[in-house]
């Protein structure tokens, strides 16, 4: 296996995606430093945007939206 | 009456599962829906806030995502979870809202936008431990929204949905009415782009690091 095709296989790998093996993948990453950083600070940018957790609501904005819900109807 | 002189607060009550809230509201219950809303504002608002940039907008979207959920509730069957089915309803609306902005009906979500040469990232370097212990809280959140707002809105609401959303590739596919392979290849280039632009932060001090436009990293084949 060479870089550009551990790339194409990427996401495939960090999402344990599919029914392959790893063996090649692995150990191309065994043998090249360049493509494990890759891998790993793939790995930590997901991560930093998964765990962020979203801002906190504005009060104001929940009560206007409430405001609005209340004067609605369900569709029946 | 309660004349404990327990020192430490009562722990809160469990959260409601969702289902049980899905099915109240369903009944007319506001107070349910409202606690659904409550969960997943915040959430909304984020993701809606990604797909069009403003503040003003995003309100709009989340509002009108929870309305139309509120509307059709009826009609919601419980095939996905309560959340995935106001993302769906948020992300319409958005598009909608992108689209009407733009003064045309069509969004380049389906565009081929490169041909794949790019995929050899600039700079593949360590990073320090713990990246987000780096910074702030307030300045790593402003770092993460001003880099995903910087990539085109194909790359952007595909990272958004799969990553951040936890969205499958599937879903992501049917909600934006793209192929699987589609989706794959943009989130393949969102999340190198986001790489390489969070590196310039968190590299390891003195790791060798090749500026933007470089050739590519020696060792790479």
């Amino acid at each position: 296996m060479r870089c550009k095709q551990l790339i194409a296989e990427l996401c495939a790998y960090l999402d344990q995606e599919g029914p392959q093996a790893w063996a090649d993948f692995e150990a191309h990453l065994a043998a090249c430093r360049k493509c494990r950083q890759l891998v790993e600070t793939c790995r930590q940018t997901i991560l930093l945007y998964r765990s962020e957790p979203p801002p906190p609501l504005p009060a104001a904005i929940h009560s206007r939206l409430m405001t609005a819900v209340r004067r609605a109807r369900p569709g029946k | 009456m309660s004349t404990s002189t327990h020192p430490s607060p009562p722990a809160p009550p469990p959260p409601v599962p969702e289902a049980e809230l899905v099915a109240a509201a369903q009944g007319g219950d506001l107070g349910a829906f409202e606690q659904l809303m409550q969960r997943y504002e915040p959430r909304v608002l984020r993701l809606a806030m990604r797909i069009v940039g403003n503040e003003a907008d995003a309100e709009d979207v989340l509002q009108e995502a929870f309305l139309k959920a509120y509307a059709k509730l009826d009609s919601f069957q419980r095939q996905s979870s309560f959340y995935t089915w106001v993302v769906r309803i948020a992300v319409n609306e958005a598009l909608m809202k992108l689209r009407r902005r733009r003064g045309d009906r069509e969004l380049p979500l389906d565009q081929e936008l490169d041909t794949g040469e790019d995929l050899l990232p600039r700079e593949v370097e360590d990073w320090r431990p713990n990246p987000e212990q780096q910074m702030a809280r307030q300045e790593l959140q402003d770092l993460l929204n001003q880099n995903i707002a910087s990539l085109a809105l194909p790359y952007r609401i595909v990272f958004q949905l799969r990553d951040v959303e936890g969205l499958s590739t599937e879903e992501t596919a049917d909600m934006l009415r793209l192929t699987v392979p589609a989706v794959k290849s943009r989130l393949l280039r969102a999340r190198l782009q986001l790489r390489d632009k969070l590196s310039r932060y968190f590299r390891r001090p003195g790791d060798g690091s090749l500026p933007a436009g470089a050739a590519r990293p020696e060792g790479q084949a």
